[in-house]
């Protein structure tokens, strides 16, 4: 039962060294099946969107991750599978549908925390964005995709980065979309691009020179 | 706690309802953005307040700890914009270092660490430490609740008043570039109403009134200065607010920026002339 524990402390940590809190234009968020579709700079992401959530949401969300990375290491395993129940994803499969595992979750009733880039970007723009997250949206039509823009993790715990330094982080989570029903995967891809791009700040910055 | 500490507390109560209701019936009779604005800057009033009466019930300690917390909030904020990138690790730890200091009265270390640290450090990076830490970390090394509450009282009240008295009748910015709301008007009206609180409250401090004036005078006035050095910087940064921590006001160092310069000014004047 540690594990609860555990995570709870690491939640509280990101709060103490980010202040990880949400901003939501339009509260009618009720607790249905979720995709959050955000930015990927920083191993911080997935745990800042926890912190970010309200605990009621946060109980069956789970962060959607590289197996080949978070795999490796005893610890870094425990803490991914046991205390974040992170759904690993093989990248390098050779298997028809490498997402099978995120299916999975969604069937059971899981929301999932998605970064659509496929890894870590520099704090810039967007990476092209990996059709993933549209197989899931034409799979699960009911489960609302909500793109969230995560401001400043790259300047706490950028790439390579061993240590966090203290910042000001900040999600901005935007309306739900989903799959209209006849979209391609380019339009759906371009579309969930412009609504995360639209919640960028106008002051975000990406990671200065050191 | 003193007889006059809760005379204090309670007027601060009186006047966070009678500033309630006038909020809620401006809201209702003539809402916009900017009684929306008002209310959640009053809300917040209550926070801040009852978080500050409460450190001063507890006593020496927890006005360290407060402002040990404050001191980080601020630090992180200006960190977070800061151009000159992200900093070490160990930049943080300025924070514990330097209020042990102050704690355990090592007062070269405490006087002398930060201000030497600017020969191995950016500017901004620097300044951000001098500010946030070395500034602020002089409000509890009053040591006496009375003089903390005195000074944080004075300073916030002339931040609120210039508010108001720009608000009201400002029509001359100071700043125009620096900061738009910052009015004639309001420094002057907001100053002077301050200083008014200030020697009122003159019993708080070890000087007799017209001590208590001038003292009150300086202060305000290194607390607009404060908060004009620190616009210009977020003009610099290109940011609105520090922060959004505190709902209705930005962030922490929006909040603290008067008594960074405020603090070690009242400080010195304290010690200079308290026989």
């Amino acid at each position: 039962m540690i594990e609860k524990q555990l995570k709870a402390l690491a939640l509280w940590a990101a709060r103490w060294i980010t202040t990880a809190h949400g901003h939501q234009p339009g509260k009618e968020s009720a607790a249905g099946q979720r995709i959050y579709c955000a930015n990927h700079t920083s191993h911080l992401d997935a745990v800042l969107l926890m912190a970010a959530l309200p605990h009621r949401l946060r109980q069956n969300t789970r962060p959607v991750a590289a197996a080949d990375y978070w795999r490796a290491g005893g610890f870094r395993k425990y803490l991914t599978e046991r205390v974040f129940r992170t759904v690993l994803i093989d990248r390098d499969s050779s298997d028809l549908n490498p997402l099978g595992p995120a299916f999975q979750a969604l069937r059971q009733g899981d929301s999932l925390i998605f970064f659509p880039e496929g890894t870590r970007g520099c704090g810039g723009s967007l990476q092209p964005l990996k059709p993933g997250i549209y197989f899931l949206a034409r799979a699960f039509p009911q489960v609302q995709i909500v793109p969230v823009w995560i401001r400043n993790a790259s300047r706490v715990l950028p790439k390579r980065a061993v240590f966090p330094v203290p910042g000001t982080c900040a999600l901005h989570f935007g309306a739900p979309l989903s799959w209209d029903g006849q979209e391609d995967a380019a339009a759906f891809l371009s579309r969930v691009r412009i609504t995360m791009e639209s919640l960028r700040q106008p002051n975000d910055r990406p990671n200065g020179p050191r | 706690m003193t007889q006059e500490v809760q005379t204090i507390f309670g007027g601060l109560f009186v006047v966070l309802v009678l500033a309630s209701a006038l909020g809620w019936w401006l809201h209702r009779h003539r809402p916009s953005p900017a009684t929306a604005n008002l209310n959640s800057r009053i809300r917040a009033w209550w926070v801040m307040i009852a978080v500050g009466g409460l450190a001063l019930v507890l006593g020496r300690y927890a006005l360290f700890g407060l402002f040990a917390g404050l001191s980080w909030f601020a630090l992180r904020e200006f960190a977070a914009s800061d151009p000159a990138g992200r900093p070490g690790a160990w930049y943080f730890a300025a924070v514990p270092a330097q209020f042990a200091a102050v704690i355990w009265d090592w007062q070269w270390v405490a006087l002398l660490l930060i201000p030497l640290a600017g020969f191995a450090l950016p500017r901004q990076r620097w300044l951000g430490l001098l500010l946030c830490v070395y500034g602020l970390s002089f409000v509890p090394a009053l040591g006496q609740v009375e003089l903390v509450l005195y000074l944080v009282l004075v300073v916030q009240a002339s931040d609120v008043l210039q508010y108001l008295w720009g608000r009201a009748i400002g029509r001359h910015a100071i700043a125009p570039r620096i900061s738009p709301s910052k009015t004639v008007e309001g420094l002057v009206g907001g100053v002077a109403s301050a200083t008014v609180l200030g020697t009122w409250l003159y019993y708080l401090t070890p000087f007799g009134p017209l001590g208590a004036m001038s003292l009150s005078l300086l202060i305000t006035s290194a607390g607009f200065l404060s908060g004009l050095l620190l616009s210009a910087l977020k003009r610099q940064r290109k940011i609105k607010d520090w922060g959004t921590v505190i709902t209705g006001h930005g962030g922490v160092l929006d909040r603290v920026d008067s008594l960074c310069l405020a603090a070690p000014v009242f400080y010195w004047m304290v010690k200079a002339f308290w026989r």
